[in-house]
């Protein structure tokens, strides 16, 4: 589904360049659940960015399915990014004033959907998500753990093939945190290949597959073996 | 369709959440695009919005070019032209006007007439909605009297009766048929309210008479032919005037080129230049406004940085980000401009007096589609200027970056643009402030011009007395009263007025110090010579004795007319220095003879006084030669009679305040003459002041525009220190932690906040240095670059910005170091 070729990243700052990824070669079957790792600054988010096709700065090879991804210019990435992925973030990002509805409803507004349609996918997430008594509530409203539930169901509603998830339960406390995973793997069992980048060990088993990144090299790319307790495929 | 719906929702419950912004936002937009459709509103009516006629654009003022004041065509004179140019051509005259007190089933009524022939109104192309108009025969002498009434009139003085064509109305003492109502709209001159029309009687002698006694001057109205330009019109009438001038006698030379006017440009040119500054003021306010919202709208871009890199992350395009950021924008300029409609509406309303005391034409001001279109044009624009650029540096900014890094900090190039836009507000502002200045020390030099005469405790007015009676009319003995006016009416008039309790002295003269509300040249030989050309023409006036007295003019020589130049005395006639220093520099004129005819007792009128000088019509204009004949000595069939019976004005000099006068004066003038009515009642001061024109106007509304820009540039000052100490808390929590006193903290943001003042004050006394020129024409006494007037603009918005930087320094030197760091 996903294949990286000897894609590179660095940031100069004056006279010296700083790289921050060197030469990553990946390849996502669809279906995977991945999980990425390393310690800070190893260029795990930098990673994520490219795939989530918010960064343009990289060179290499990107390809997406069929399609060249390195090949394409900014809106045409903006385009297959709106339409094929979504995103879930550490610290949310819901807007604020925005009910928990209209959140969901974000990604679809961007899209050329007649809005009985948008109302009708808005309702769907709300109720497979359980969340339909809070949808006129507003996010300062919500728990965190809530709040993050949003956040997937907002980067899920559009039925994107990649969810990209950085840290997602990086703010949440442990039992929100396994909710959250259980959920990744109920979406990942239907069928979305995800890709999460996590500092923890423990949500890293919900996945199949781990990938390691130090200084910007890739350093471990193994299965993971499901004899572990938790995990998507208990 | 669906997404802007959601847009908008979006944008008001933005609006909502911020108050405090939005409010800002919102009364800097309805100050600047209120102050800007206030002066449209005011400039369309004037200006722009076409008279209500019939192709308005075709009618205009025929006049001969000449540089001589008070000069009229001739009605002869225009009859040749008309003859000149075929039966077709439509031209007619206004031979005559006064005012007049009327009664009718809908009481009295103090309406305009206007006499005129029957070619003006069809020239205006109007006809009317009961009866008939004017024909040739009604002008002539002898016909039997009619009148045409205007709407408002029918319908106020007749309550609208369908049957009043052949009901008679008795005007000044004289019974008129009524012979039918104009149209709603139609009014001439335009824009007098209470208008009534009368055909002037002509002579026979005056439908020939290119000069001497029989001439009729007439004020001269025409519409352009089709196929035919004003300047052709112009070209053509000139070439029939040259061939008419030469037919005149040498003595009496013609001017050979006629000068052709729109009608509407003839009424609003004065007020072409004070508007369209006023205008260029207005839209420099706008601007500021905009760059302080644009300002306000950088900072909400900066804080709302998450939001926008969200839906940059889930799909939103530049596009649709853009498109939600003019949304917001449009709203809130939406919101400006129905406020500074309601503002801009108000202020009209606050300043109605000054406005249609000062300005042309202000029956048409009022809100049109011309003034909705404009302001909606502004709001676009307004919305479009603060709205995409904020937009666009949001949109730009690094979305991954803002995601992760997640703080809502402005780049460098942020604070730059908003410390740019603030200096460009204290340029502006200089401008408009110098400008204010310059108009300020104008009013104050005008002020203190020596008028030649005194301010104190007088009051003056005009007299309308019912009885009186027309010059030609009084020639022909046709319809006129035989009684005297004078004797009747003035002479009693005066005696009331001086026995009121308070009053000093209270005298009559058909002209007073910056009343010109009647001008009338004559022009005489000295001793009887026959000088031509050369001879003495000046302002003729009629005076009673003790006019010298109310007004404070002093006597230089001889006398001025007391009690006993009474009827049958020699006649005695009193000159202006202006006069004696023009035509008698060499020879003593007490005594000289100033000739009216050739026989009478009036062609040995003898001058027995030389009068200070006085302003005339503007305090600025050099004084011209007056006459004075005594007002006493006035009597039907005498020369300037006609005067007498036009127009008296009225001077009162009190012991007490002069506006203690004004129910005395009534009471006095209804005691003499039942129905007489006065008009325009003032004290001298107001006179004084109302000569200054536009010039008070603008100056007044310079004052408030200049108040206005300080006040916009200074709250930009505030926003941005402000912002920029709650960007820096930290880092000035941390200056505090190690050691920095406060004084330290102070003068870091002071610092700031004088630099960018420098930078404004430097590039708008530069801007302000070049703007001046285009107020050259309207400043009096004061050098355009006014070294006092720059000092003082660049101390007072010096002060101004210490004090709006002040606010956020001090904020800043209080931050408590423990909660900074934290915070972080």
């Amino acid at each position: 589904m996903i294949e990286l070729k000897n894609v590179e990243r660095s940031y100069k700052t004056g006279p010296t360049e700083t790289w921050v990824l060197r030469r990553i070669g990946v390849t996502i079957r669809e279906g995977e659940f991945v999980t990425v790792m390393g310690p800070s600054g190893a260029g795990k988010s930098s990673l994520l960015n490219i795939l989530a096709l918010l960064d343009d700065g990289w060179k290499g090879e990107y390809w997406f399915g069929e399609t060249a991804a390195h090949k394409l210019n900014r809106k045409q990435r903006a385009d297959l990014a709106r339409e094929r992925i979504g995103m879930v973030f550490q610290s949310y990002h819901l807007l604020d004033d925005l009910t928990v509805a209209e959140n969901i409803d974000l990604p679809l507004s961007y899209k050329n959907l007649p809005a009985n349609e948008r109302q009708g996918m808005v309702a769907d997430i709300l109720d497979r998500f359980q969340i339909v008594a809070k949808k006129d509530l507003f996010p300062s409203q919500l728990s965190g753990g809530q709040q993050q539930l949003v956040g997937i169901a907002r980067a899920v509603v559009h039925a994107p093939a990649l969810l990209l998830a950085d840290e997602p339960t990086g703010n949440l406390h442990s039992t929100q945190a396994r909710e959250i995973m259980n959920l990744f793997c109920e979406l990942n069992r239907a069928g979305t290949t995800i890709v999460q980048v996590t500092h923890s060990e423990e949500n890293a088993r919900y996945g199949n597959r781990i990938i390691e990144l130090r200084d910007g090299w890739l350093t471990r790319d193994e299965a993971v073996h499901t004899a572990a307790t938790e995990g998507c495929t208990k | 369709m669906n997404t802007l719906l959601q847009d908008i929702r979006y944008a008001l419950r933005q609006l909502r959440k911020s108050p405090g912004f939005t409010f800002t936002a919102v009364t800097v937009l309805a100050l600047g695009l209120g102050a800007n459709i206030a002066v449209f509103t005011v400039l369309n009516g004037i200006l722009l919005r076409p008279l209500p006629y019939a192709h308005p654009d075709r009618i205009v003022t025929v006049k001969l070019d000449t540089n001589q004041p008070y000069y009229a065509m001739t009605y002869a004179n225009m009859l040749q032209l008309h003859d000149a140019m075929g039966a077709n051509f439509q031209i007619g005259a206004q031979l005559g006007g006064s005012w007049a007190s009327v009664v009718g089933p809908g009481g009295r009524l103090q309406v305009q007439r206007a006499d005129t022939d029957a070619g003006l109104l069809r020239a205006f192309d109007v006809q009317p909605i009961l009866g008939r108009l004017f024909r040739d025969e009604d002008n002539r002498p002898g016909a039997a009297p009619v009148v045409l009434l205007g709407n408002d009139v029918w319908h106020r003085l007749f309550n609208a009766d369908p049957a009043i064509a052949g009901k008679t109305l008795t005007v000044r003492g004289q019974t008129y048929t009524i012979l039918g109502v104009m149209p709603a709209n139609f009014s001439f001159r335009f824009g007098d309210p209470m208008q009534i029309w009368t055909p002037a009687q002509i002579p026979a002698a005056a439908r020939t008479a290119m000069d001497g006694d029989a001439t009729l001057g007439a004020e001269v109205y025409a519409r352009v032919p089709d196929g035919m330009t004003a300047v052709q019109l112009a070209d053509a009438l000139s070439r029939a005037q040259s061939v008419v001038a030469k037919e005149v006698s040498a003595e009496n030379q013609l001017p050979t080129r006629v000068k052709v006017t729109g009608y509407q440009d003839s009424l609003n040119h004065e007020a072409r230049k004070p508007l369209l500054l006023l205008y260029a003021v207005v839209f420099g306010i706008w601007a500021l406004a905009c760059l302080n919202v644009t300002s306000l709208m950088l900072t909400r871009a900066v804080a709302r940085t998450r939001e926008i890199a969200v839906r940059s992350a889930l799909g939103a395009s530049r596009l649709r980000l853009l498109q939600q950021s003019l949304v917001e924008s449009l709203l809130l300029s939406g919101i400006g401009a129905v406020a500074g409609l309601l503002l801009g509406q108000s202020a009209i309303k606050l300043l109605w007096t000054q406005i249609a005391h000062k300005l042309p034409l202000t029956s048409a001001i009022h809100v049109d589609w011309r003034v909705v279109s404009w302001l909606a044009a502004f709001t676009l624009a307004t919305a479009a200027i603060v709205g995409i650029f904020p937009a666009l540096r949001a949109a730009s900014r690094n979305a991954q970056a803002s995601l992760h890094g997640a703080t809502a900090t402005a780049s460098a190039s942020q604070n730059r643009t908003r410390e740019v836009l603030v200096v460009a507000q204290f340029a502006l502002t200089l401008v408009f402030l110098v400008g204010a200045g310059l108009f300020l020390r104008t009013i104050h030099a005008l002020r203190q011009v020596p008028l030649g005469f005194t301010q104190q405790n007088v009051l003056t007015g005009g007299v309308i007395l019912n009885n009186g009676s027309r010059q030609f009319e009084e020639n022909q003995s046709t319809h006129g009263q035989k009684e005297n006016i004078v004797r009747e009416s003035y002479l009693p008039l005066i005696e009331r007025l001086r026995a009121i309790p308070g009053v000093q002295v209270a005298a009559l003269s058909s002209v007073l110090p910056l009343r010109n509300e009647m001008a009338v040249s004559i022009c005489s030989g000295l001793d009887h010579e026959d000088l031509g050309a050369k001879r003495a023409c000046a302002q003729g006036r009629l005076a009673s004795a003790g006019l010298t007295d109310a007004l404070g003019i002093p006597i230089l020589r001889g006398r001025f007319f007391t009690e006993e130049d009474a009827a049958g005395a020699p006649i005695a006639v009193v000159v202006n220095e202006a006069f004696a220093k023009q035509f008698s520099p060499d020879k003593d004129p007490i005594g000289r003879i100033y000739s009216m005819g050739k026989q009478g007792p009036f062609a040995n009128a003898r001058i027995i006084g030389v009068i200070a000088d006085t302003r005339q019509s503007t305090v600025i204009d050099p004084t011209k030669p007056e006459v004075y004949f005594c007002l006493a000595q006035m009597a039907p069939g005498t020369p300037l009679y006609g005067i007498a019976t036009a127009f008296i004005q009225v001077a009162i000099r009190g012991a007490v305040p002069a506006d203690s006068l004004r129910a005395q004066f009534d009471k006095a003038l209804h005691e003499v003459a039942p129905d007489a009515t006065t008009t325009n009642v003032k004290t001298i001061h107001e006179a004084v002041e109302d000569s200054f024109g536009s010039q008070t106007l603008i100056a007044h509304l310079l004052e408030s525009f200049a108040g206005l820009a300080l006040l916009i540039a200074s709250v930009g000052l505030y926003g941005l220190l402000s912002f920029a100490v709650a960007q820096r808390t930290r880092e000035i929590g941390l200056r505090i932690a190690l050691g920095a006193p406060q004084v330290n903290i102070l003068s870091l943001i002071l610092r700031r906040a004088l630099l960018l003042v420098a930078a404004g004050l430097t590039i708008g006394g530069v801007l302000a240095w070049f703007a001046v020129t285009l107020t050259r024409s309207y400043i009096f006494d004061v050098q355009a670059h006014d070294a006092l007037t720059f000092t003082a603009v660049v101390i007072v918005l010096a002060a101004a910005s210490l004090i709006a930087a002040w606010l956020p320094a001090r904020r800043a030197a209080s931050i408590d170091p423990n909660l900074a760091l934290r915070s972080e």
